[in-house]
């Protein structure tokens, strides 16, 4: 290979160098757009800005079988299906998607168990939800595996910067085709990504759930005891 | 009215600039320091405590509302980014300021370790410096306030790393860990980098510039956005010209020396945008060297949870973020196939926010329950590498694109060559085999490097045909303008760089504080 090959060009461009903080993975799910506070009623029953009252009421179930009530509120007690439709409405990329995949919810209930969506019991929901979830994960795990391969004796992690173009991300408007066969593949990402974002940056889900304990004061940061291995 | 006419005009106040207009006023002279953001107060400006359920979309903000600055690169506030660092302050060694000599790589500064040893030594005193006499040679100790204890989560890594014969040291930071000249010590409340409300942390604003107008000698003129650096057909800088960020008129400062210290990208594109039939390409770049030679560090973070703290209770751990440091130790291994080297700053994740959580696998209970368990046991690891200079990495102006003020926006471009590739590989293989005898579980790896601590773009060298100041920081073209930020930097090390910036800037301050007494400007 030769030197030049071997050399990657990157461009910035003209944006900030990306920073170490806030992590990549802190960076809350599909929000390129903003919503600016006082866009929504502070009080009162929420109405919802993007998704039509059935579409909420789907999406509010969903969002609860995702992260349930536990001993601990679940996503619907801690405000998600509200931060959802906010996130969706200004981030309209992600309309036709999430559309899509909640029409596909309540025509794959009728059509496998005869039932409206919203009174599925959990075995119910397990058996429609689980290979999407499944897909989900084994799709992440590949993409990690691509970073190391196996040698003998371990494995290497191995990063060849090379000067090939990065695979190309779909357009939006490809990812958001909802007639893709993978539509609720694709869906189940987006409203998992979404409920997990919304629900641990509420209070229930910071402060009750995970238990968040800084910002409070402390005259002296206390020696670690660790355990001696 | 005749307008004033300062001994030196600084643009920006940072790092650099805050601590030169410091030092030169303690010696007498008469500073305008020109900020293109306006004056913002660390006690009640920042959103340090915020937590994301207090904003509609969970995005926290840098200011509070109402509060501005902060919004772009060129108005950002009095005190730059000194409001939002993380105070990490390590003193470059030996071997960071002559890496040609000892490596045969990258480009050696003109000058050395004991130049500017006494520099850190005065920085440590006066804006405090917390860390442990360690006594290793490639991480020189300073003047140091006691250090911070580890947390669990470091003192489990600090078994791994040694357990590969690598070494975990307290992070040196400037901090106060005991109170100071009325600042208090740290009280392990907020987030270090949304500001530190009650000035535990160093921030240029609180520690050198509003001391420093106190002696009278110091003039702020914040919210005024530098588009130009003057000249005369004498070819001196005769001052500044700004647009101000509120009613977007111009206006002049006037000054007898210029130091430019405007945050490295930003300075070079002020001397780009400095044009002039002298000087076509730029200001001070009768060298064609102005914006190369950009060397960021560049770092390959890790997330991983510690099965040891895994389903723990959750402490107030978020303390001043990360306590811990990973000295650079390849090189000394002269087999290793690449030069330069690597340390690892690690654990300085907040945890007000749980992003990491999506990445779990599952849903349902099951799903939850393991966010919860592994939240007290997430953890961070991030190498910084050393990038070398090569023809492919600069910085220009971009030919179209203008940002709100209508100054053509910076542009950066690095090219991660082949060394860069190697030092990245090694750098996260070492990271990994620390974190796996740490018995951690890897959640992401880094595919490529990501840029962090800009550097380079004004180099510092004796020969004038390459590089654009000379080694105290005056530029070769303007025997009257000096450039005083990271800019300046020939090579980057891997070792955090604001520390050195500020001694550079004390340096600078002691060699023009010199001439004027001399009476040579």
């Amino acid at each position: 290979m030769s030197e030049t090959r071997r050399d990657a060009l990157k461009i910035l461009g003209t944006l900030t160098a990306t920073c170490a903080f806030p992590f990549a993975s802190d960076e809350l799910y599909g929000q390129h757009v903003m919503l600016v506070p006082g866009q929504t009623p502070a009080s009162g029953p929420y109405k919802p800005l993007f998704f039509t009252p059935a579409e909420f009421a789907v999406l509010s179930r969903l969002a609860d079988v995702i992260i349930p009530e536990t001993d601990t509120p679940g996503a619907v007690r801690a405000g998600v299906p509200e931060y959802i439709d906010r996130v969706v409405s200004v981030n309209t990329e992600h309309q036709p998607l999430a559309r899509a995949g909640l029409s596909w919810l309540v025509s794959e209930a009728t059509r496998r168990f005869s039932r409206d969506y919203g009174t599925l019991d959990a075995e119910q929901h397990i058996a429609l939800l689980q290979p999407l979830s499944d897909a989900v994960d084994t799709e992440a795990r590949s993409q990690q595996q691509t970073r190391y391969r196996e040698i003998p004796g371990g494995r290497i992690y191995y990063f060849a910067v090379t000067d090939a173009a990065p695979p190309a991300r779909p357009a939006v408007a490809v990812q958001n085709d909802p007639t893709d066969p993978r539509m609720p593949i694709r869906f189940f990402r987006l409203l998992k990504n979404l409920t997990s974002d919304g629900y641990y940056t509420s209070r229930v889900g910071l402060l009750e759930e995970l238990g968040y304990s800084g910002n409070t004061f402390r005259a002296n940061f206390p020696q670690c005891s660790v355990p001696e291995q | 009215m005749q307008q004033e006419i300062f001994d030196v005009v600084i643009v920006g106040s940072g790092a650099g600039g805050g601590t030169l207009a410091a030092h030169l006023a303690r010696q007498g002279v008469r500073v305008a320091l020109v900020e293109g953001g306006p004056r913002v107060d660390t006690r009640t400006d920042f959103n340090t405590h915020a937590l994301p359920f207090e904003f509609p979309n969970r995005q926290i903000p840098a200011m509070r509302p109402g509060k501005e600055g902060f919004d772009t690169e060129r108005s950002r506030g009095v005190g730059g980014k000194t409001m939002l660092w993380n105070a990490v302050a390590l003193r470059f060694s030996q071997r960071d300021f002559k890496g040609r000599t000892y490596e045969g790589a990258g480009e050696d500064w003109p000058i050395a370790y004991r130049d500017i040893a006494p520099y850190y030594d005065a920085i440590e005193r006066e804006v405090g410096v917390c860390g442990n006499r360690d006594g290793l040679e490639d991480l020189p100790d300073g003047q140091f306030l006691p250090p911070v204890p580890l947390k669990c989560s470091d003192e489990i890594l600090k078994r791994a790393a040694a357990s590969l014969g690598t070494r975990v040291v307290h992070v040196r930071k400037a901090t106060l860990t005991v109170p100071m000249n009325a600042r208090p010590a740290c009280h392990f409340c907020g987030n270090c980098m949304a500001g530190c409300d009650v000035v535990a942390k160093y921030n240029s604003a609180d520690v050198h510039i509003v001391p420093a107008e106190k002696s009278g000698r110091v003039t702020v003129f914040h919210d005024s956005i530098v588009r130009e650096v003057l000249i005369s057909d004498e070819n001196r800088a005769t001052g500044v010209r700004y647009l101000h960020r509120v009613h977007k008129r111009e206006g002049e400062v006037r000054g007898r020396i210029v130091a430019v210290a405007c945050a490295c990208v930003q300075s070079v594109a002020l001397l780009m945008l400095s044009k002039s039939t002298r000087y076509p390409s730029g200001l001070a770049n009768s060298s064609g060297q102005l914006g190369r030679h950009f060397i960021p560090h560049f770092t390959g973070g890790i997330e991983c949870v510690l099965e040891d703290l895994r389903g723990t209770k959750p402490t107030n751990d978020e303390g001043f973020l990360d306590h811990g440091y990973l000295p650079s130790f390849v090189h000394t291994n002269k087999e290793r196939g690449y030069a330069r080297s690597f340390g690892a700053q690690f654990n300085y994740r907040n945890h007000r926010l749980a992003g990491w959580a999506k990445t779990l696998p599952g849903f349902g209970k099951a799903f939850k329950d393991r966010v919860k368990a592994v939240y007290p046991a997430i953890l961070d690891f991030t190498p910084y590498g050393e990038m070398l200079p090569n023809p492919g990495s600069y910085v220009d102006l971009d030919p179209e694109r203008v940002d709100k003020f209508g100054l053509p926006l910076a542009r950066r471009h690095v090219r991660w060559a082949e060394n860069e590739q190697k030092l990245f590989n090694d750098m996260v293989q070492w990271s990994l085999r620390i974190l796996e005898r740490a018995r951690a579980e890897i959640l992401t790896v880094p595919a490529a490097p990501a840029t962090n601590h800009e550097l380079g773009g004004c180099r510092m060298g004796d020969d004038p045909r390459t590089s654009v100041v000379n080694r105290d920081c005056r530029t070769h073209d303007v025997p009257n303008l000096y450039v005083v930020d990271g800019s300046v930097f020939p090579s980057a090390s891997e070792k955090n760089p604001t520390h050195t910036i500020m001694a550079l800037a004390a340096r600078a301050a002691d060699h023009i504080a010199g001439r004027m007494k001399r009476g040579e400007a």
